[in-house]
C-alpha cells in the first residue's frame, strides 16, 4: 500500500496494491490507520487490486462508513476489473463510485 | 327410513354434545378458535343432514344460529357471555327438536310450543345482542400484515432471499460473494442490497469479522429446495431465509389443498411436503421452539412466519387443511356403530371360549398329552388376546360422563348465586360401557350434593376465610383392576355431631355406643339420613346416599367418604373395570374351589408357622409381626369335615381399597381366567359371594366377594378386641 498526501491539499491518497482479501485486510487496515486518523478526506485508488473477496468489499464499506461518521469525504477511483465485477455483482458500483463524498442516503438510491 | 332416522338422531345428539362442550370451553378461552370452529361445524353439520332428511324446521332454526357463529368467526361480532348463553339455549332447543323427531312419526306436525320457542330464540338474537363491532375487525388486522421486509424489494414474482452472515464466516474460509455468484446460475438476480451491519460506535472495527448481510431479489423457476441448496454450505455461518414469491404461495396453497385427507400430519411435515419450507428451515424452527423458555411453546407455524421463511397465507392454509383432516378422521373413526347386543353376544361367546380352553387344558394334564400341549398353549395365548380385545371394545373413557357436569355446575352456580369451578382430571381412564351407564346416576347425585350442600355461598366462604370461588374436583384413575373415581369439594364438610344426633334420633345407634370417626361418617350411607334441613330442587328428594351406595355395590364396587368440617368432602368410588371376565386366583378348601379376583390378591403365604400364627382367640393373624384380621373359609362356609391339624393351611392376603385382611385356605391352585356368571336373584343376599364361574373341569366355583369378606373380617376382629384393629382408620 502506497500512501501519500497530495501537495496543497489535506487529502490522503492511497493506492492499494496486490490483493484485497481476508488475508490482507487486517494489515491494510493497520497501515492505513497509521496515516489516516479520520481527520482528512481519503481517496483510494483501486486500479492495482488484483483480487478482491467479500472481506475486501466489507473493508471498503467499513472505510466508507467511518468517513460518513466523521463527515469526511471518502472516494474510490479507478477500480480494476476484479473490483468492478464484484461491485456489480453486489450492486455496489453506484455506492462506491465517484469521487464526491458519498452519503449513505445517496447510496441507497 | 326409521333406521336412517335413528342414525340422524344419534349423530345430531353427538354433535350437540360436542357443541355444548365447545361453547362452555369458549367461555373460558374466548381466543381459542378451535372451540368456535367446533361449535360452528356442529351446527353446520346438523343443518346439512336435517336438510337431507327433510326436517325443514331444523334447517330454518339452525341457519341463523350458524350465521351468528360465522360472524363471530369472521370477527364481525364479539363473543360475550350473553351470546354464549344464547347459543346454549339454542343448543338445548335443537336438542328438543331432535327429541321430537326421535319420538314422533315423520308426518306429525311440529308442536306449537317448539315453533314458538324457535321464533323467540331467533328474535332474541336480534334484540339482545350487540351489533357488529367494527373495532375488533380493525384490531385483528395487524396480525395479518406480512413480516417486515424492505418494501422496495417486495415484488410479485420474485424470491426474496435474505442472508445474514455471522462474524466467523471469513475465518471459516467462506466467501459470501461466491454464493451470490453461484446464484446467477439458477436465475436472474434482480436486486441485491448489500448491508454492512454497523458495529456499535465504541466497538473497534475488526476487518476479519464478517458484518455483511444481503437482501436479494431473485427471479427463478427453480424450487425452494434447489435454491436452498446453493447456501447449504453456509448453513452454519449464516441465517438464511428464503421467501418464495407470491405466485409460488398460490401454488403451495393449491398443493396443500390437494393433500389427501387420509393421514394426520404435523404442520411442518405438510409444509415440507409441498416444498414451502426446506428440511433445514423446519429443523431450525423446531429447535427454536424447543429452546423457548415460555410455555406453552409458540406454534411452529408462527415461528416459521416470524423467521420469514414462509408466508402466513400458506401456513393458514396448512392449518385449515390439518383441521379438516383431523375432523375428517375423527368422523371416520366414529363411523362404526355396533349394536350393544352384538357386543354382548361376542363377549358371552368369548367367555365360553375361555371356559372351553380351560377345559382343554384340564384334559391335557389329565391324560398327559404332551404332543398337543404346545398347540394348546399357543391357542390359549390367542384366546387371551381375543378376550382382552373383546373387552376393550366395550371400554369407553369416563371423560364423557364427567363433562356433562360442566353444564350442571354452570346452571347451579347461576341459580344459587354460588361461584363454583369444576376441575376434571383423568377423563381418559377407560371402563366398561355398561359400568359407565350405571355410574351416571350415582355420580350425578354425588356431584349435586357437592354443589348443593358442599359449596357454600361466596359470603359464607369469605367469612370462613376461604376464597369466594369453590372448587369441585372430579378425578379418575386406574388401580389394580379397578377404576377409582373421586368427587371432592372444598366446601362445608360434614358435621359429625349432627350426623350422630340424627342417627340417634331415628334409632340407628344408641347414645352410649362408642363410634370411630369413620364409623360416624359411614352413617351417612344409612337410609333415612339427610343432614340438610330443606331439600333443594336438585338434590335431597329422598334419593339418599344409601341409594348411591346400593347402586355402586350392585356393580361390585365400593364407596368411601372422608370429610373435614369447613375443609370439604371427598368421596371415593371404586369399581371393577369390567363385569364380564376377570383374572382370578383359584383356591381350594376341602373339595370346594373358590375364585379370588387376582387384582385384589396382595400376597400368598404357604403354610409355615415361622411366618404367621393364627390367634383364634382374638381373631387375627400375625404375619411377620403385623396383625391382620382373617376369615377361615372352611368355617365361614361351614364346610363339612374339619380342618384338623393334618391339613396344611395357607394364607391369601387381600386388599380392598385401604383395607386388608387374610383368608385362610387349604390349597393354592393358581391363576384362572374367570368368566363371571351372575348367581341370580335368589342368591342376592348371600354374604361373601359375588358370582360363580365354570372351571375347566366343568365344576362350578364361587367367586368371593372380597369387599364383603374384608369388612366382615375387620368386624370379627374388632368385636373381640373392643377396639378398631386396622384398616379403616
Amino acid at each position: 500500500m502506497r500512501i501519500r498526501t497530495e501537495p496543497g491539499s489535506d487529502r490522503l491518497q492511497v493506492n492499494i496494491e496486490d490483493e484485497l482479501t481476508i488475508y490482507t485486510v487486517a494489515d491494510n487496515r493497520a497501515t492505513l490507520l497509521e496515516q489516516w486518523h479520520q481527520e482528512c478526506p481519503l481517496e483510494m485508488d483501486l486500479s492495482d487490486v488484483s483480487e478482491i473477496d467479500s472481506a475486501g468489499i466489507q473493508w471498503l464499506l467499513q472505510i466508507l462508513l467511518e468517513g460518513e461518521r466523521n463527515q469526511l469525504s471518502v472516494s474510490f477511483i479507478n477500480p480494476s476489473q476484479p473490483v468492478k465485477e464484484s461491485l456489480e455483482l453486489l450492486h455496489l458500483t453506484h455506492r462506491l463510485s465517484g469521487s464526491a463524498m458519498v452519503s449513505s442516503r445517496a447510496a441507497e438510491e | 327410513m326409521e333406521e336412517v332416522k335413528q342414525i340422524f338422531v344419534q349423530e345430531a345428539e353427538e354433535l350437540l354434545e360436542q357443541m355444548e362442550d365447545a361453547l362452555l370451553s369458549m367461555e373460558d378461552a374466548p381466543d381459542d378458535d378451535d372451540y368456535l370452529n367446533c361449535a360452528f361445524r356442529a351446527v353446520h353439520t346438523i343443518k346439512g343432514s336435517a336438510g337431507i332428511f327433510g326436517y325443514q324446521f331444523i334447517v330454518d332454526f339452525t341457519h341463523p344460529v350458524e350465521t351468528e357463529l360465522d360472524r363471530v368467526r369472521k370477527r364481525e361480532r364479539t363473543l360475550e357471555s350473553s351470546l354464549v348463553a344464547w347459543l346454549l339455549q339454542c343448543k338445548d332447543h335443537i336438542a328438543n327438536q331432535i327429541q321430537f323427531i326421535a319420538q314422533q312419526g315423520d308426518t306429525e306436525p311440529l308442536p306449537k310450543e317448539l315453533a314458538e320457542r324457535s321464533d323467540s330464540l331467533l328474535d332474541a338474537s336480534q334484540i339482545n345482542l350487540q351489533p357488529v363491532m367494527q373495532k375488533t375487525e380493525a384490531q385483528q388486522l395487524p396480525a395479518q400484515v406480512e413480516p417486515e421486509l424492505p418494501l422496495e424489494l417486495h415484488r410479485q414474482n420474485n424470491w426474496l432471499i435474505s442472508l445474514d452472515f455471522k462474524a466467523d464466516t471469513f475465518r471459516h474460509g467462506l466467501d459470501p460473494m461466491s454464493f451470490i455468484h453461484y446464484l446467477h446460475g439458477l436465475g436472474e438476480i434482480a436486486q441485491v442490497m448489500t448491508i454492512l451491519r454497523e458495529s456499535k460506535p465504541d466497538e473497534s472495527i475488526d476487518p476479519e469479522s464478517c458484518q455483511l448481510s444481503f437482501r436479494i431479489e431473485f427471479i427463478s423457476t427453480a424450487n425452494k429446495q434447489t435454491i436452498a441448496e446453493v447456501f447449504s454450505f453456509a448453513e452454519d455461518d449464516c441465517d438464511i431465509r428464503i421467501l418464495p414469491p407470491q405466485s409460488k404461495q398460490q401454488h403451495y396453497i393449491e398443493l396443500l389443498h390437494q393433500v389427501p385427507q387420509t393421514q394426520l400430519q404435523q404442520l411442518g411435515e405438510m409444509l415440507l411436503q409441498v416444498g414451502a419450507v426446506t428440511q433445514s428451515e423446519l429443523d431450525k424452527a423446531l429447535q427454536a421452539q424447543q429452546h423457548q423458555a415460555e410455555l406453552p411453546h409458540r406454534p411452529i407455524g408462527e415461528i416459521l412466519v416470524n423467521q420469514q421463511v414462509v408466508h402466513r397465507a400458506v401456513v393458514d392454509e396448512a392449518i385449515t387443511k390439518q383441521d379438516a383432516t383431523r375432523s375428517h378422521m375423527a368422523r371416520a373413526s366414529r363411523s362404526i356403530r355396533v349394536d350393544p347386543l352384538k357386543l354382548g353376544q361376542l363377549i358371552n361367546l368369548v367367555g365360553e371360549l375361555v371356559i372351553a380352553s380351560a377345559s382343554m387344558r384340564t384334559q391335557i394334564s389329565k391324560h398327559g398329552l404332551t404332543e398337543v400341549d404346545e398347540a394348546v398353549t399357543n391357542m390359549e395365548r390367542l384366546v387371551e388376546g381375543i378376550r382382552d380385545n373383546a373387552l376393550q371394545l366395550r371400554m369407553v373413557p369416563i371423560g364423557d360422563s364427567f363433562s356433562r357436569f360442566r353444564r350442571v355446575v354452570r346452571d347451579v352456580s347461576s341459580e344459587q348465586g354460588k361461584e363454583i369451578e369444576l376441575m376434571i382430571s383423568g377423563g381418559e381412564s377407560e371402563l366398561d360401557k355398561s359400568v359407565v351407564e350405571k355410574l351416571n346416576d350415582p355420580l350425578t347425585h354425588l356431584v349435586r350434593n357437592a354443589l348443593d350442600h358442599g359449596i357454600e355461598t361466596p359470603q359464607e366462604r369469605i367469612i370462613k376465610g376461604k376464597s369466594a370461588r369453590g372448587t369441585v374436583k372430579l378425578n379418575a384413575f386406574h388401580e389394580s383392576g379397578h377404576i377409582v373415581v373421586e368427587i371432592s369439594d372444598d366446601g362445608a364438610g360434614l358435621n359429625l355431631e349432627s350426623i350422630r344426633r340424627k342417627a340417634e334420633a331415628i334409632g340407628l345407634v344408641r347414645s352410649d355406643q362408642p363410634m370411630t370417626r369413620q364409623e360416624i361418617l359411614r352413617l351417612i350411607f344409612e337410609p333415612g339420613l339427610s343432614t340438610k334441613q330443606e331439600a333443594t330442587r336438585l338434590s335431597g328428594r329422598g334419593v339418599g346416599m344409601d341409594v348411591v351406595k346400593r347402586n355402586i355395590e350392585a356393580l361390585r364396587g365400593s364407596v368411601d367418604l372422608d370429610s373435614e368440617i369447613d375443609q370439604g368432602t371427598k368421596i371415593t368410588i371404586r369399581l371393577p373395570l369390567t363385569l364380564a371376565i376377570i383374572d382370578g386366583f383359584l383356591v381350594g378348601v376341602g373339595r370346594e374351589s373358590y375364585i379370588i379376583p387376582l387384582s385384589l390378591v396382595e400376597e400368598c403365604v404357604e403354610f409355615n408357622r415361622g411366618t404367621w400364627q393364627l390367634d383364634s382367640q382374638n381373631n387375627f393373624v400375625s404375619l411377620r409381626g403385623e396383625a391382620l384380621p382373617f376369615i377361615r373359609l372352611r368355617d365361614f362356609f361351614a364346610l363339612p369335615g374339619s380342618a384338623g391339624t393334618s391339613v396344611r393351611e395357607s394364607l391369601v392376603v387381600v386388599r380392598f381399597g385401604r383395607k386388608r385382611a387374610a383368608l385362610v385356605v387349604e390349597e393354592l391352585l393358581g391363576e384362572q381366567q374367570t368368566v363371571i356368571k351372575p348367581l341370580g336373584a335368589v342368591f342376592d343376599h348371600l354374604q361373601g359371594i359375588s358370582g360363580a364361574t365354570v372351571l375347566g373341569s366343568g365344576d362350578v366355583a364361587l367367586i368371593l366377594d372380597i369387599r364383603g369378606l374384608v369388612d366382615l373380617a375387620i368386624e370379627y376382629a374388632r368385636s373381640d378386641l373392643h377396639e378398631p384393629v386396622l384398616g379403616s382408620a
